[in-house]
């Protein structure tokens, strides 16, 4: 019984929390770094207090239930998983015990939390929301396994398209811009939401750090250094879709301006949440000037990451390392009042010269 | 003509191929090795995917590293295992191609309906089996006004309907008299109305006529 739940939480669970690794990373720091004890039971206390405010948990553990159960029929269908199809085939308690195993494993932070929420309620006394808890705790992880046994009994599941998707398809035909922002997007949906999300929290966080007193200016391009920084990983992935995904494009014969303005083009289109925030959250003392040099600083240092991107076939954890280095140096240069429309002529410069230089000697080394 | 001068390849060191001299006139060839011999680096190189060592420049002096863009607009290249993504459809890369490479609408629908792409050319990739793959592979190949098509393997996944009518379409731009073929297949090239200008095999890193 041990041998096929070990093998199936080396498979699935596992592999769950590695391929998430990034996502776990950052609600570590979200909740043990900016959250307190006595935040924490507050916030508990606050849930438990009805059955209604319990719901607000119990959606989040749906929604990280889809996750789990997304990830499952997935991996269940990729090939090196095949000999997982012959679960289905084991005694029933086996089995059972196979998929709960799985299931309890890749909800365990969930189940983690509602334990610490039943705890929380017992001090309150608060019986409803205890059962609620309970309940859809136990729903949740009885549908994680039905999932998983309907995955591997029927892994011969047809790739298939939406109707609405097909009509569409049928009707139009996608421009280059957008062929990048859906591979993007498939590609890397997890790593556009937390790029998102946090750098709106720091241009929030750094607009809103001088309410009553004079803001400096400086303060505000640096948050807007830090989100477009950030979203150089973004650009990583537009080069991969560009040399790996859609090979062909690189035998087009299109000009760098083409390629470069589909970059930015396609950039505007990712980045709006950061654009739209820093002109929403432009302190009042700032003129509109700081917002548009904010941006061309912001979209300069996207052509230098493209540039550097071909200087050399690098891992995504070195290129991030650069990112780090370049995000630093500009935040250092703008502390020291370097001009942020100087810095951006000097980006565009070094990316220009580097796209030149080395776009068609790029090579993969794999 | 295509002409190749002190072209060389490697990877880290290693010589993958090597090319001295050679000139290329119009036609079709047939470039036959071992598996790893080097022929997909070969096309590879030829298409501007990976640097190399030398020149590779046509008869008017225009060269791949001096003029990208002319260089890649005159030559076609359909990989032997094509891959693309799975959200585009046939149409989808046939007009973003076929627009990048000056071909008209006309000509872009011709090619769909020869290799019989309009069958799924509204589908997505995604749902595509190798055959069908290879086939809007091959239909990307010939968009334009190619001067060199490189169809590496072109024959692998294809039915008979749809090699004959590939076979076809290469001796009829042959007839044009103005278009380098260059093929690497393990199968027999039999058409009557293909001609094979010039076979060459690849061996000890080197091109060498049969």
């Amino acid at each position: 019984m041990n041998t096929h739940a070990n093998v199936m939480t080396r498979v699935l669970t596992r592999e769950f929390y590695r391929a998430n690794a990034m996502f776990f990373l950052v609600v570590i720091a979200f909740c043990f770094g900016f959250m307190r004890g006595t935040e924490h039971l507050a916030l508990a206390g606050y849930f438990v207090s009805s059955p209604w405010l319990v719901m607000i948990p119990i959606g989040v553990w749906i929604i990280y239930t889809m996750k789990v159960v997304l990830y499952n029929n997935r991996e269940v269908r990729q090939e090196r998983n095949v000999f997982l199809n012959s679960a289905p085939l084991l005694p029933f308690y086996v089995r059972g015990y196979a998929y709960t195993t799985v299931s309890v494993g890749q909800l365990a932070p969930v189940i983690a939390y509602g334990f610490f929420l039943v705890s929380v309620a017992t001090t309150h006394r608060q019986l409803v929301p205890i059962v609620m808890i309970v309940g859809s705790l136990i729903v949740l992880i009885a549908i994680t396994e039905w999932y998983l046994h309907h995955a591997l009994v029927h892994p011969e599941k047809d790739k298939t398209t939406a109707t609405p998707v097909r009509w569409l398809d049928k009707r139009t035909t996608k421009s280059m811009a957008w062929m990048f922002i859906e591979g993007i997007v498939r590609l890397q949906p997890g790593m556009i939401y937390m790029t998102k999300i946090t750098t709106c929290l720091v241009i929030y966080a750094a607009t809103h750090l001088y309410l009553y007193e004079d803001y400096d200016a400086r303060l505000y391009w640096m948050a807007a250094c830090a989100a477009f920084g950030a979203n150089l990983a973004l650009v990583y992935q537009f080069q991969r879709f560009e040399v790996v995904s859609l090979l062909l494009l690189r035998t087009l014969p299109l000009k760098l301006l083409t390629r470069v303005g589909t970059l930015i083009l396609v950039m505007v289109v990712l980045c709006f949440p950061e654009i739209a925030m820093l002109a929403t959250n432009l302190p009042a003392v700032l003129s509109s000037w700081n917002y548009i040099g904010a941006i061309v600083f912001g979209f300069s240092l996207i052509i230098l990451g493209y540039g550097i991107l071909y200087v050399r076939d690098v891992p995504f954890e070195s290129f991030t390392r650069a990112i780090f280095f370049i995000t630093m140096g500009w935040t250092l240069a703008i502390l020291f009042k370097i001009p942020v429309l100087a810095g951006a002529q000097l980006n565009i410069a070094i990316g220009a010269y580097l796209l030149n230089k080395y776009f068609y000697s790029f090579e993969l080394n794999s | 003509m295509l002409r190749f001068t002190n072209f060389s390849k490697s990877y880290n060191d290693h010589l993958v191929i090597a090319i001295p001299e050679l000139e290329l006139e119009a036609g079709v060839y047939w470039i036959r090795g071992e598996n790893g011999s080097g022929k997909s680096t070969l096309f590879k190189s030829i298409a501007g995917l990976v640097p190399y060592k030398g020149m590779i420049a046509f008869s008017d002096k225009t060269d791949l590293r001096e003029q990208p863009l002319e260089f890649r607009r005159r030559v076609n290249f359909s990989e032997a295992e094509p891959l693309f993504p799975g959200f585009l459809t046939s149409k989808d890369l046939i007009r973003f191609v076929g627009s990048a490479k000056g071909a008209s609408i006309s000509q872009q629908d011709e090619i769909i309906a020869k290799l019989g792409i309009n069958l799924f050319v509204d589908q997505r990739c995604e749902t595509y089996s190798s055959g069908m793959l290879k086939k809007l592979s091959i239909a990307l190949g010939f968009l334009g006004d190619p001067k060199v098509i490189i169809l590496d393997e072109p024959l692998i996944t294809l039915d008979e309907w749809a090699r004959n009518k590939l076979l076809g379409m290469i001796a009829e731009i042959d007839r044009k008299g103005d278009v380098i073929t260059l093929l690497s297949s393990h199968q027999e090239l039999d058409m009557p109305d293909l001609h094979i200008r010039r076979k060459f095999r690849i061996v000890n890193k080197s091109l060498t006529p049969e």
